[in-house]
């Protein structure tokens, strides 16, 4: 069994020009963690999700992983917040993006794909090795159907 | 061998005053390029002097100061322990607190607090620690976080010229003279509160004046927690007594008749016992594997390498021809010399690493001790040297690590550090700090 079994394709995607208010609405409506992001023609660029999203209402020195920065002494102040989240509404998500997290490939075995699954924790785009295009989406529960359903 | 047998000797048909003379260009030019990790390069050379057959390897070895290096990894393993504490949040955002959200007081308070922590850890630590905070209570204030962050660069550079530990130019000196932490506590620290207390007054005519802030984001400071800062409060107690007794254990190193390298590994040992005590031996593995996992590898390999590569210049001969060259220059008049060295160290450590530089310095200053009248008579020239290399990497971004590590939270945290516009302010303020030093210097030993 290869990815291309049990991937989801085609899949729903985003275009880097996208806003940040359209793409929370993708994630909320179709309750994704994380949704692929391909340029006009099908190249792959990265991911953006919820963490990504949640992560510009942060000050942007709490991300500094040398820091390891705790915002415990910040007196809580959701409307502050709420202002923030107000104000990424119309960023780009191409500028936002996570383009660490590692891709699938259509014929990547299934340990293989379990395995890079459990490494980002997160849905994994599958893209086409030769010219990175997009092709499926992977996540976890896809995964574990796919299992369950070879008993 | 003698120097002079070794200028003599052949090395690969090569004369090694040459040789070893041109890997020490080939390698400061290839760390100055930062094309290649500067730890790569210095032990790439140091491999090269021990090939050649500059120098042989217990020659080679017997060339690098392992007070030094026991000194930078007790002190980093030291602080990496300590700060999962919290207690760097803490005093950061106490400090903030304390201003009662004046921005200028602010900046003047985070000042002090860098400075001192710059004299007692390294600099880059202290502010990979301060900065995110200052970033966070900036944003919360809504003032520019350059100013900041500008202050916090040139306090780190300057608090850690105030102690043997503060700053690495000084460990080496130190190691290689035999100059106390008291001695240079005694000897720098009043040039360097007198430094800092102008550059905080100019920092103040230049920013803190035109700093407002609203009175909502005055209430939002008065709402820290610092309390909520501190992660581990048994640990902070154990990290506060652990670097008290090491900094009383350099304070009496001298009486002790122990190295400055040996307190600090024995202090990182004990915290990292206290830290462990009463664990698994899986977990205590874990634990001491993440903490040295912290320590700076590339900085330690790097500092191994310059060693061996300046004692082959050493041994070679390079350095005490250098040192008469400079004696000759100078007319052998002590009074010019410590200025030349001063100003000379300044600006060359604000263009290029002042450690290896430094390390160059301490041989060809040894070799003047008979032109001065034996060791004593060098005083003064190993407080230029500190004053001139710690002080010179506040010059430009490049000029010390701590200024990019700033730079680099800045610009992730969307505050641009460009060269020119740091230049344009920091080095005119680099030169007064110098001027400052030179009329202490002058007064106190010429």
């Amino acid at each position: 069994m290869t990815v291309k079994t049990f991937m989801t394709s085609p899949p729903l995607s985003l275009r880097p020009e996208d806003t940040v208010g359209v793409a929370a609405q993708q994630l909320i409506e179709n309750r994704f963690v994380n949704l692929p992001v391909a340029e006009k023609g099908g190249r792959y660029v990265g991911l953006f999700g919820v963490f990504d999203l949640l992560a510009l209402v942060l000050p942007k020195a709490a991300l500094e992983a040398r820091a390891d920065l705790d915002l415990g002494f910040l007196k809580d102040d959701i409307k502050a917040v709420e202002e923030r989240l107000e104000e990424s509404r119309s960023l780009r998500i191409g500028d936002h993006l996570n383009t660490t997290a590692p891709v699938l490939y259509p014929e990547s075995g299934t340990l293989e794909a379990i395995l890079a699954l459990h490494r980002a924790r997160n849905t994994l785009a599958v893209v086409r090795k030769k010219d990175n295009q997009l092709v499926g989406m992977v996540s976890y529960w896809d995964a574990l159907r796919a299992l369950m359903s070879q008993r | 061998m003698s120097a002079d047998a070794a200028s003599h000797a052949t090395v690969f048909g090569l004369d090694p005053l040459w040789l070893s003379t041109a890997i020490l260009i080939l390698s400061y030019a290839a760390i100055m390029t930062e094309r290649v990790n500067r730890a790569i390069v210095a032990l790439l050379g140091a491999g090269v002097v021990i090939l050649s057959g500059v120098l042989d390897q217990d020659r080679a070895i017997a060339g690098i100061d392992f007070n030094t290096i026991a000194l930078l990894t007790g002190m980093m393993l030291l602080v990496a322990i300590s700060k999962r504490s919290g207690m760097f949040q803490y005093v950061a955002v106490w400090s903030a607190k304390a201003a009662r959200g004046s921005p200028w007081a602010m900046l003047a308070l985070l000042s002090l607090v860098t400075a001192l922590a710059s004299a007692l850890l390294d600099n880059v630590t202290t502010v990979l620690l301060m900065a995110p905070v200052t970033l966070v209570i900036t944003e919360q204030l809504k003032v520019p976080p350059y100013p900041f962050l500008f202050t916090e660069i040139f306090a780190s550079n300057i608090g850690g010229t105030a102690t043997l530990i503060g700053d690495p130019p000084n460990i080496i000196i130190g190691s290689a003279t035999g100059l106390t932490f008291n001695d240079f506590l005694v000897n720098l620290a009043p040039v360097v509160l007198l430094i800092l207390a102008i550059q905080i007054a100019i920092n103040h005519l230049i920013w803190g004046r035109k700093m407002k802030v609203d009175r909502a984001a005055r209430a939002r400071v008065m709402g820290f927690k610092p309390a909520e800062a501190i992660n581990d409060r048994p640990l902070l107690w154990k990290s506060l007594c652990v670097l008290a007794l090491v900094i009383l254990g350099f304070i009496l190193a001298h009486p002790l008749h122990l190295e400055p390298g040996s307190i600090a590994l024995l202090g990182a040992a004990l915290l990292l016992l206290l830290e462990n005590l009463g664990r698994s031996a899986e977990d205590q593995s874990h634990s001491v594997h993440r903490t040295f996992g912290e320590v700076e590898w590339i900085t330690i390999f790097f500092f191994i390498g310059l060693f061996v590569i300046v004692a082959g210049v050493e041994h070679a001969g390079l350095l005490s021809l250098l040192a008469d060259a400079l004696i000759r220059l100078t007319g052998g008049d002590l009074t010019v010399t410590t200025l030349a060295i001063l100003w000379a160290s300044a600006i060359l450590s604000a263009i290029i690493d002042n450690i290896p530089f430094v390390a160059t310095m301490i041989p060809v200053i040894k070799n003047m001790a008979s032109g001065f009248g034996g060791p004593e008579g060098l005083l003064p020239l190993w407080w230029s040297l500190s004053l001139g290399a710690c002080l010179g990497g506040n010059g430009t971004l490049i000029g010390a690590s701590a200024n990019l590590t700033v730079a680099g939270i800045g610009e992730r945290a969307g505050v641009p550090f460009r060269f020119v516009p740091f230049l344009l302010l920091a080095f005119p303020m680099m030169l007064m700090s110098i001027l400052v030093s030179t009329v202490y210097v002058y007064l106190r030993y010429l």
